[in-house]
Order: C-alpha cells, then structure tokens, then sequence
C-alpha cells in the first residue's frame, strides 16, 4: 500500500527530529558540566541527518536510480562540537588549573534555544504532513459515499 | 459441394486462433481471494498497532509518534474495508431489489 509511504517517512523525521530534541535537552542540561567520563569539560553534541531510500528492495532501489522514489530521513551520526571549550576564571572552581582558569562546555545558550525551536517547528511540520497524508486517504473513502 | 469446400478453406484461417489457449484468469485473482487477503492485512495491522499500545504502556517502547501512527494505519485501513463492505451490501441489496 503506497499510501502508507508518506506515514513511514513521516514517522522517520518525527523520530529524528526526536532525537535531536533529546540532543539539544542534553546539551541545555551540562551547559555548566566541567565533568565527564572522557574527562574534560562536555563537548556539545550535534545531529547529522542523512537521506535514505524508505526500504532497500529491488523496487524501492531500481526507483531510486530513476530518480522518483521519496527519500526517508534518519540520523546518521551524533557528533560533538569541536570548538575548544571556554575558559573562565574561577580560582575557587574544583576543577581550575594553576592558573585559576576552569574550561567550560563551549555551548552558547541561545544557539541551543534557536535549535530548539527549529526542531519543535520540525516536529509540528511533519506532523501536519503525517495529518494531510491521512486526510487525504480518508477523502478518497468519501468517493463512494 | 460448395458448402464442404467453404469450411476447408476458411479452417487454415481459423487454426492459429485455435492453437491459442483460452484465456483462463489465474486461479489467485479471484475477488473473494483478494478480499480475503485485503482482509487478512487489515488484520495484521490491528493486531501491529495493539501491539505498538502494549509496548508504550509496559515502557519497552518509548516513541509516541510511533504507537500514534500505527493507530492511525490501523484505522485507515479498517476505514477502507468498511467502504469496501458497504459496497457489497448495496450490491447484494440492488440484486435483492430486482422486480421478478
């Protein structure tokens, strides 16, 4: 049933634009973590999306070569940021070096917060998608009514 | 005469249209066979989507959306078969209707 394809790939962007939220909470949460497993401050983490076919059989494939078959989303990776961390004087800080100077998670909080509302926005967008797909359907019902 | 010579000539035109198998539909596209196959699907779809319910309340599934949209195709597809049902009871109701 082809209809469904427009769900499936709906479903796949909510999840990722799920994960991304997860993401930017996790960042939100360590804005001050000077503490990690890998040591050093917390690296801010990022999601890299990719497109993908929405199942890999001969006929999604062969469609796929011709151009015409709709691309699903999934993320491909999380990667962290690679910006040094900030450096902030606080002698009194646990963690300061001998010069007084803690490294602080290099995480800027409106950055995250412009995120954030980009992936709740997402988010609704797919939604919406997921909603006009079913109405749809459901108008093609009404037919023989 | 004539009329024996007649058939005689016009069978050589007639033989390859002979030679052809009658076109006999094969015995998987029968509408009762896909009704039940549509049905079947159906099926598999509520019991998907049941299935997804019972993930999201015991914790073992923790994406909403996910459980949403198998509601969501579950109903569809039930949509579609209840259309399809009513079309057979108007059917049979048009049939009952026939002034003998």
């Amino acid at each position: 049933m082809d209809f469904f394809d427009a769900l499936n790939t709906s479903s796949a962007a909510l999840s990722a634009q799920r994960l991304r939220m997860n993401l930017i909470s996790g960042n939100l949460a360590n804005v001050n973590t000077t503490r990690t497993s890998q040591g050093g401050p917390y690296r801010r983490k990022e999601a890299v999306f990719a497109a993908l076919p929405l199942d890999q059989s001969f006929k999604r494939i062969l469609a796929d070569r011709r151009n015409n078959n709709i691309a699903s989303v999934k993320v491909a990776r999380v990667i962290e940021d690679r910006n040094p961390p900030v450096m902030k004087y606080d002698p009194q800080h646990p963690d300061a070096d001998a010069k007084g100077y803690v490294a602080m998670p290099n995480i800027n909080l409106m950055e995250e917060m412009v995120n954030m509302i980009s992936a709740t926005r997402g988010y609704e967008a797919n939604v919406t998608a997921l909603k006009a797909a079913k109405d749809m359907a459901l108008k093609a019902l009404e037919i023989g009514r | 005469m004539p009329n024996i010579k007649i058939p005689n000539q016009i069978q050589p035109l007639t033989r390859p249209h002979n030679s052809i198998n009658p076109v006999q539909p094969p015995p998987s596209a029968s509408f009762g066979k896909t009704l039940q196959e549509s049905l079947a699907q159906v099926n598999r779809l509520q019991v998907e989507a049941d299935a997804k319910i019972n993930d999201l309340a015991t914790g073992r599934q923790t994406d909403i959306h996910q459980t949403m949209i198998a509601v969501e195709k579950a109903s569809v597809s039930f949509e579609l078969i209840m259309q399809i049902r009513n079309k057979l009871i108007s059917a049979y109701d048009s049939i009952m209707r026939t002034q003998v």
